[in-house]
């Protein structure tokens, strides 16, 4: 099924959940581990991951085909777990970051991490980033998106995004030269 | 060596203290490349096992609904039965509870409270309507031999029980 075919399908309220179901079938292992990196409890990543595709078949008719479905959907998961961590951070009073290095520290005893010391630091580098550059970081570096892509997703230039991955990495290049 | 002083053979210049921050720099640039080149390409981040099965399910039990059509426990029309025969209950037990009259039996009501009701009450029960109250036929009523009554018998009755003179008034 093309993605114009599944859209068609989608918005059709006969067609829908049998659509829908194949969008679940494409997209929820992609949508995790965009989420996960960004919330990086297995926990927290399962309930935005959730939420995301709750939001998505609830506002199919709103998706105006102007972006490539794909690119929607990111939209809507990198704004639900940034909205998480945000509201997270709110309520230990505290900076995106901080948060982010508290769950960091404790990820050698999570069950559902098996990295090793220089994953561990990687992802502590990572976590030292603005929020903007994380997400370009992230998006870049482990899942390949194309600039152009990334573009339609963040809603940022081209020009923009190659900026913030190479700002990124320097910072984390340093870090962990420095650790 | 002015290294800021033009080449003699073609005027190029080099900007100031280049060549002794080359070495830095071309170092730096080395260890940065082989430490990127040491970055793990994974997360190291891990699912439950059969994580992503199981969420497929869960999902779409949140956003579509399922089919089966919901029974309501109690309808309109059972919940107005329900509360009718509650009342005609409630309604019975107060006004048939003998508890509530003090009267344990029937034959606890007393002769001169009947009597006090059936003097009192203007009951308009004609002769067979008593009878059937008593149960008895109109047949039976014919079988009663009259016949057998001694005339003694019946002359005593009347000296007994006709005493007002209103009956030889209205047969005058």
């Amino acid at each position: 099924m093309t993605e114009q075919e599944l859209v068609t399908s989608l918005k059709n309220p006969s067609s829908l959940n049998n659509a829908f179901k194949e969008l679940l079938r494409q997209y929820k292992e992609r949508l995790y581990w965009h989420i996960r990196k960004i919330v990086i409890d297995h926990d927290d990543a399962d309930d935005v991951l959730q939420n995301t595709f709750i939001k998505v078949y609830k506002n199919i008719d709103k998706f105006k085909e102007d972006s490539k479905l794909y690119s929607w959907m990111y939209r809507i998961a990198t704004n639900e777990a940034i909205t998480f961590i945000n509201q997270r951070a709110k309520k230990n009073n505290s900076a995106t970051e901080e948060v982010q290095l508290t769950i960091l520290n404790n990820l050698t005893a999570d069950d559902h991490f098996d990295g090793d010391e220089a994953q561990l630091k990687l992802q502590k580098a990572i976590a030292t980033l603005p929020q903007k550059q994380q997400l370009v970081f992230n998006m870049k570096y482990f899942d390949a998106i194309k600039y152009r892509e990334m573009s339609e997703i963040l809603e940022t230039s081209e020009g923009a995004l190659k900026a913030s991955y190479h700002i990124a990495t320097k910072k984390i290049e340093q870090y962990i030269l420095n650790n | 060596m002015n290294k800021n002083k033009k080449h003699i053979k073609t005027g190029f210049t080099t900007p100031d203290k280049y060549f002794n921050n080359f070495d830095k720099k071309l170092l730096n640039k080395l260890s940065i490349e082989e430490s990127e080149s040491e970055l793990p390409k994974e997360a190291g981040f891990t699912t439950p096992e059969n994580y992503f099965d199981n969420v497929e399910g869960e999902i779409l039990n949140k956003v579509i609904p399922t089919k089966t059509k919901v029974i309501k426990l109690f309808n309109k029309k059972q919940f107005l039965y329900a509360t009718s025969i509650a009342a005609i209950l409630a309604l019975s037990f107060f006004i048939l509870n003998p508890s509530n009259l003090n009267l344990s039996t029937f034959d606890d009501i007393e002769y001169a409270a009947f009597e006090e009701y059936l003097n009192t009450e203007d009951l308009n029960i004609s002769a067979l309507e008593l009878a059937d109250l008593y149960e008895i036929e109109t047949n039976e009523l014919d079988n009663i031999s009259f016949l057998n009554i001694e005339d003694e018998n019946i002359l005593e009755y009347l000296s007994e029980e006709t005493t007002s003179d209103d009956y030889y008034d209205s047969e005058l």
